[in-house]
């Protein structure tokens, strides 16, 4: 059984001829399914709890952006529903459908139909959220703490941190960094930023720090707010680490994994 | 023998599995499995499975165990390293040293014991003349 879990501006009358376009294909290909459309993101919790929590084999396709499906797979891992995830990145600029090497639109459908799976672990903050991608803070006055055996820390304050596990950007991919969603480590990673060429528009980004971990404990002098998965806000301390909790995904052929 | 007439190091690191860059300092007890890049400061134990490579920007006041090791770079403890050490001129190193082989450029700075050990096995794979026991100042 398939079911699909809307965005809500997916509905939106300019995405109407868009979205007409993708439902024939899925209809064509006899991947049509049950629908769930969230009138919010907080919505997204009741929704899952009330569609899924009986069913024991389906596939739930995320339609919409990358928070959407951050916010599907945290629930997912929280309510240990078993369940096969498809994505289906509605709008531009999703880093983790890049990722999983699923474009954008209607190929997108093609993936889902292809069905080809990785199973991923979902790593948790303070033993109770949980994240797919990533989480990131500036560095200034952060001390991370890997493994409980030794510190880090970055002189620079220009510096940011990323926790990932996930690889999400054209630096992970060409450094080969094993960020690697399907091991049970996760990576601290330490960028750079600066500004180059004559009028100083571009922006060279390197690697500083890269260490492998199985758990870290972010802390910071004064509280600090840290981004999980690009939108939700945790507040420093936090404590970081793999979980035994995994997700069924269907992925693309060129997924960065 | 010596890197300075090839100007290409023996020891290269790839695909490192850990990268302690300039701005990075790292303090306590570390220990790896895969290749390590040290160009910032480390106080502590530093360990890992395979090889190091300290550049010479990195301050290191730790016990360095590896498969392999290229030390550029300042460090103060014991470097224990199974197979093969790269010592280039930029190196000042404060602390006994133990490997099978050591490859050392003129200018480097070592202060403390110098160990070569399973020589035999060296010479037999490598080539190298490294029965020999020194002690640099």
């Amino acid at each position: 059984m398939y079911y699909y879990i809307y965005h809500q501006d997916v509905r939106q009358q300019k995405f109407q001829k868009r979205l007409t376009a993708l439902e024939r294909k899925v209809n064509s290909l006899g991947l049509q399914g049950k629908n769930i459309y969230s009138n919010s993101y907080s919505s997204v919790d009741e929704s899952l709890k009330k569609n899924l929590s009986e069913t024991t084999e389906s596939t739930l396709v995320v339609v919409g952006d990358d928070e959407l499906f951050s916010k599907t797979l945290s629930v997912l891992a929280s309510l240990s529903i078993k369940t096969t995830v498809g994505y289906i990145p509605f709008f531009k600029n999703t880093q983790i459908s890049e990722s999983l090497g699923i474009n954008c639109g209607e190929d997108a459908i093609m993936t889902l139909a292809r069905r080809r799976i990785e199973k991923i672990y979902i790593p948790q903050i303070n033993d109770n959220i949980f994240f797919v991608s990533h989480l990131e803070a500036h560095c200034a006055n952060l001390i991370a703490t890997v493994n409980k055996k030794y510190s880090v820390k970055c002189e620079s304050d220009s510096a940011k941190i990323r926790v990932a596990n996930m690889p999400l950007s054209v630096l992970d991919k060409n450094t080969n960094s094993n960020i690697n969603p399907r091991d049970m480590f996760l990576e601290l990673v330490v960028t750079e930023t600066s500004k180059k060429g004559a009028l100083k528009l571009d922006v060279d980004t390197k690697i500083s720090g890269f260490f492998s971990c199985e758990n870290i404990n972010i802390q910071a002098t004064e509280q600090k707010t840290v981004i999980v998965d690009g939108f939700k806000e945790v507040q420093t301390p936090v404590n970081i680490s793999s979980s035994h909790r995994q997700i069924r995904l269907i992925v693309g052929k060129s997924r960065m994994f | 023998m010596f890197k300075g007439q090839s100007n290409e190091p023996l020891i290269e690191i790839k695909d490192p599995e850990t990268i302690i860059g300039p701005s990075m300092s790292v303090s306590g007890d570390f220990k790896g499995n895969g290749d390590v890049i040290v160009d910032g400061k480390v106080k502590g134990t530093l360990k890992t499975k395979k090889d190091i490579h300290v550049g010479e920007e990195a301050v290191i006041s730790a016990d360095i165990v590896a498969e392999n090791a290229l030390i550029a770079g300042s460090v103060t403890g014991k470097i224990v390293v199974k197979s093969k050490l790269e010592i280039t001129s930029s190196a000042n190193i404060n602390g006994d040293v133990t490997a099978q082989s050591i490859d050392m450029e003129a200018g480097a700075t070592i202060n403390g014991t110098i160990t070569m050990e399973n020589p035999s096995k060296t010479k037999n794979e490598s080539g190298d003349s490294a029965t020999e026991k020194k002690k640099d100042d």
